[in-house]
């Protein structure tokens, strides 16, 4: 039996999803969401943690660490309620991070920012000098300490103008050492956050004195756009309406959803096995496998085996012909006549089943199994949504192989709504198990009649 | 006791206070659970509660099916002896003879032929009969039992199959025993590991794992030589920062 090459999911990236979980202060309140942020286009920055939803955002890309290692102390260290302030919150979120880095720093995890990385803040921070835009400068370099990028942050702020620099370098020296003195005198590796607001209030009023501090300040990809419960949905993170929308969605803080929700559980499966009654004649003859010695059985084949592994008897083997699950969802439309196409190609094949739904729930049906099929009444797809594809895929991954799974690759889970992170677990999965995904009824037979060296044409 | 060691040491005894683990162990131990079907995550245990709790004096005999597992495999077949042939039993029937435990695991992995073979096996006392080829009919001795482990609900057996199983237990947190043999640091990872979705959940085997290679190798290296390097990395991130 041909094992099928090739793939239609894409390759793991090299970087395993942090656990927040492990980090997180307190009692145990169950997983958190990882989600890729590199998927998440209304982000600021290359990494999120929002404590109040348990949501991590962080790149799944081989130079992905640092920006792990970072979101994961926020968990740790960072409160679940930020203050209301009265000047705008970048700048308490980036002596936050600051903060933040330099404990990190002391238990031994000082931030590595890559080459591409580090290029990219001090393009940004360039062009802040350029247009003459201190505040964001300094937040900046603020954000950057203790990590790798801290020198050359440094060498940007050397070349501001004489009195923006002197400014910028006091600020920069005065932050580094209170959160130093505040961190050894709590006897811990980080400074108690309460510092951080202080350090922040006093810079804030100190930029405004001298005019640098705008009301709408927007620093962009300054800070890891850490979300504070309390604190209007995005705000400080330098986000556009669209794109504040677009997050109070993905927290449920708003009714309509898009499709493309931050995360979305699989629907509830069933497994239903209508009887099999009708005789379904194989568009190939099921075909014999070759014998196998065996060491028990009725007849002696193997004599010769005798004194080697006693395996005298044979036993003949059957080929199964592997599985079959068909998205029967509406997006598919797959008819009844197509279906019992697939059923009938796939005969010489174990296992054929079907699979829908609709709001919170889906079933998978059996409709074909060892030649027999159900009527044809029992092959009318139940549901016109996914809903449950991955629990699906994950019966599929138990059934013999060789597995197909006839699917357009949408997938969906509860309320028929899809995201980014759920169809990146049926596509991991069904690498896992080598699961071929076909597109249609045609490819499905195509596929099927390849792999049955069948002589079955398909129509059309 | 200081408070937050207290309150560590309140999570872990609920953790197993509200798990079905206690009353795992009384239905093994019953005569009355004949056959029972025990689920839940990947290392929580199963196997090992299958084979250890309530065994009294049975002999034990763990079976782990796959689907080329025929089932001729586990009922016995002739086999030469000398000049002539025996009649050999499998372990199935084995266990049957002799009354005792026999534990299936990954039992929804077994082939069709295989779990057609277990209806017999899995009858009530009063109607289980297994007729051998070599013309003998066997009935269980009394004591027999089965036992089976999967990750599955019972739901994923055919109809008949599960029908069989006068018990039906899912644990859904790790063993107290397994959990005791961990650290008090690595018991609570491992609490928080355990069930989480598939590609990032860390079993009681993998915490242990990295218990006994961290004294040899150090945190990080046993992090890599456990889990791989991507994720290795990942762990040993989080525990030191859990740490600090």
């Amino acid at each position: 039996m041909r094992i099928p090459q090739d793939r239609l999911t894409e390759p793991s990236d090299c970087m395993h999803a942090p656990y927040p979980e492990l980090v997180e202060r307190g009692p145990h309140a169950g997983p958190w969401k990882v989600l890729d942020s590199r998927t998440q286009d209304w982000l600021a920055s290359s990494g999120a943690t929002i404590k109040v939803d348990r949501t991590l955002f962080v790149p799944f890309e081989a130079g992905g660490l640092p920006v792990c290692m970072h979101e994961l102390a926020h968990v740790a260290w960072s409160p679940d309620r930020f203050p209301r302030v009265r000047y705008p919150l970048v700048v308490l979120q980036a002596v936050e991070d600051a903060r933040i880095n330099q404990g990190l720093s002391r238990v031994g995890l000082t931030i590595l920012l890559d080459h591409e990385a580090a290029a990219h803040v001090g393009h940004l921070t360039a062009q802040d000098a350029k247009h003459g835009r201190v505040a964001a400068v300094l937040l900046r370099a603020i954000a950057s300490l203790s990590t790798s990028a801290e020198t050359m942050m440094r060498a940007e702020v050397d070349m501001l103008s004489p009195r923006a620099r002197e400014i910028a370098l006091d600020w920069l020296e005065r932050t580094d050492a209170r959160l130093s003195l505040a961190s050894a005198a709590a006897g811990g590796p980080v400074a108690p956050f309460r510092v951080a607001r202080d350090v922040a209030r006093d810079l804030a009023g100190e930029l405004r004195r001298y005019g640098l501090l705008e009301d709408d300040l927007r620093v962009r990809d300054a800070t890891c756009c850490y979300v504070p419960e309390g604190t209007e949905v995005g705000a400080g993170l330098g986000l556009g309406d669209r794109a504040r929308r677009l997050l109070e969605r993905r927290l449920g803080r708003r009714g309509d959803g898009d499709g493309e929700a931050g995360t979305v559980e699989p629907g509830e499966l069933t497994i239903t096995r209508p009887p099999l009654r009708v005789r379904q004649r194989a568009a190939a003859p099921a075909r014999f496998g070759a014998m196998r010695p065996a060491c028990e059985g009725g007849v002696i084949r193997r004599p010769d085996r005798l004194l080697i592994d006693r395996a005298i008897f044979a036993r003949r083997g059957r080929d199964v012909g592997g599985s079959v699950l068909v998205d029967a969802s509406g997006s598919m439309s797959l008819s009844v006549e197509q279906l019992e196409q697939i059923v009938t190609a796939a005969c010489g094949t174990a296992l054929v089943a079907i699979y829908s739904g609709a709001d919170d729930a889906g079933e998978l049906r059996i409709v074909a199994d060892r030649g027999w099929r159900v009527a044809e009444d029992d092959l009318a797809p139940n549901g016109s949504g996914n809903i449950v594809d991955l629990p699906a895929l994950e019966w599929l991954a138990r059934q013999p192989e060789p597995r197909f799974w006839v699917s357009d690759g949408g997938v969906t889970g509860v309320g028929d709504t899809g995201c980014g992170r759920l169809r990146e677990r049926c596509m991991a999965l069904a690498r896992r198990a080598g699961i071929k995904r076909v597109d249609d009824a045609d490819a499905a037979l195509e596929a099927l009649s390849a792999s049955l060296d069948s002589p079955y044409t398909p129509r059309g | 006791m200081p408070r937050k060691k207290r309150e560590k040491q309140q999570r872990l005894d609920r953790s197993t206070e509200e798990s079905l683990w206690p009353l795992v162990g009384r239905v093994l131990a019953s005569e009355a659970a004949r056959t029972v079907y025990l689920w839940g995550p990947p290392g929580v245990g199963k196997s090992f509660v299958a084979t250890r709790e309530g065994v009294a004096h049975r002999p034990v005999f763990a079976l782990t099916t796959t689907p080329e597992t025929p089932a001729a495999e586990l009922r016995g077949g002739w086999m030469p002896k000398g000049s002539g042939f025996e009649w050999r039993d499998g372990p199935i029937v084995t266990a049957m003879r002799r009354g005792g435990r026999l534990v299936l695991n990954e039992v929804s992995y077994a082939s069709s032929d295989l779990l057609a073979f277990f209806h017999p096996v899995l009858e009530s006392p009063e109607t289980a009969r297994l007729t051998l080829p070599s013309g003998e009919t066997i009935e269980p001795a009394p004591g027999f039992q089965v036992v089976a482990t999967d990750n599955c609900p019972v739901e994923q057996l055919p109809e008949a199959l599960r029908d069989r199983f006068r018990s039906v237990l899912r644990v859904d947190a790790p063993h107290p025993d397994a959990l005791a043999r961990l650290r008090p640091d690595l018991r609570e990872a491992a609490l928080r590991t355990f069930d989480l979705e598939p590609e990032r959940a860390i079993s009681i085997r993998g915490w242990l794992a990295l218990q006994d290679f961290e004294e040899e190798l150090g945190r990080e290296e046993a992090c890599r030589a456990v889990f791989g390097r991507e994720r290795g990395e990942q762990v040993f991130e989080a525990l030191q920062l859990a740490a600090a």
